[in-house]
């Protein structure tokens, strides 16, 4: 499930422009490398604002303006190979300010419902209650566990790359990882434990 | 099904980018208007530094104007106390000093001077 960001596999490297490259590209004006990086570290940001909001919907409205503010800012970003890290600190401090400011972020220009759904009725009610307990479930969990566990599971990063994206060492990312999956496993399991929780 | 905890929870469901088309109609989006956003605040910018620089350039013309009076002032001021020298002290170091006039004129004279003049002199520089 994760997105390739030319350090998974060698011909996928040389396939690929690196982060900083594409920075390069889209500083100087280029739309196409800015989708790039969109689409290459959407996951990552998204996970990060959902550790934080526990709502998808300002999750997407938290990720969407963060990718905004890169954008208008991308000469300030001093190591464009730590993009993911520099996009995420964007999020963190978006989720900060929502927080404080006890507001929706439901005032952003992306409407939700105009990018609609490929699945079938049945199957997105299925997901939507799936969703909801996931998320009832990582919300018992510390932020940190939140994140670590969705980068690695959802996003698929490394635990080296999860170290820099929150700020830790990666062996705290292991100890994270094996705590949230533990505490994730015992809610899951006690509620429903037909629920195929193991990739 | 496992309960290893080193094992991964499948938590695709909370994948953003699960339903591929929808995924890319987003991120596509979402890429256009953060450069648009990004385009309209260079910009904007780009107007404000010359909004600056039409400003500097407007203040230029008077400022310029400004110094070259103050300094063709100056000049004629220099220009006139050159061509005419101050007038000399006629006040002597000497009588500055206080000493009387006619100590002085001894002291300036090559003659010798008598006794009694130097008597007088000396009597006249006493005074208060």
């Amino acid at each position: 499930m994760a997105l390739d960001r030319g350090t998974r596999a060698p011909d996928a490297a040389l396939a690929e422009p690196n982060d900083a490259r594409l920075i390069a590209a889209a500083t100087a004006g280029d739309r196409g490398a800015f989708e790039q990086l969109v689409r290459r570290h959407y996951r990552a940001a998204f996970t990060v604002a959902l550790a934080r909001t526990d709502n998808r919907a300002d999750a997407e409205d938290l990720v969407h303006d963060a990718f905004v503010r890169a954008a208008e800012r991308l000469e300030h970003c001093r190591h464009p190979e730590k993009f993911a890290a520099w996009l995420c600190a964007i999020v963190r401090n978006l989720a900060h300010n929502l927080r404080t400011r006890g507001l929706s972020a439901h005032t952003t220009i992306i409407q939700h419902d105009t990018i609609a759904s490929t699945e079938s009725p049945e199957r997105d009610a299925q997901l939507a209650e799936l969703r909801d307990r996931l998320q009832s479930a990582l919300a018992t969990l510390p932020v940190i566990q939140r994140e670590v566990v969705l980068l690695h599971d959802v996003d698929g990063r490394t635990h080296d790359e999860i170290a820099l994206i929150v700020g830790t060492s990666s062996g705290m990312c292991r100890q994270h990882l094996f705590k949230a999956r533990k505490r994730l496993r015992a809610l899951l399991i006690r509620t429903d434990g037909a629920t195929p929780l193991d990739a | 099904m496992r309960n290893d905890s080193d094992s991964p929870i499948d938590l695709s469901a909370l994948d953003p980018a699960r339903d591929g088309a929808s995924f890319d109609r987003r991120a596509a989006l979402l890429a256009r208007e953060a450069m648009d956003a990004r385009d309209r605040l260079r910009a904007l910018s780009g107007r404000q530094s010359s909004g600056i620089s039409t400003t500097l350039a407007s203040w230029a013309r008077p400022t310029l104007l400004a110094a070259g009076i103050i300094f063709a002032i100056a000049l004629s001021a220099v220009v006139r106390a050159a061509a005419s020298p101050s007038p000399r002290s006629t006040v002597s170091a000497a009588e500055a000093m206080g000493l009387p006039r006619r100590l002085t004129d001894i002291l300036h004279s090559s003659a010798q001077p008598s006794l009694t003049e130097l008597d007088v002199a000396l009597a006249a520089a006493a005074v208060p």
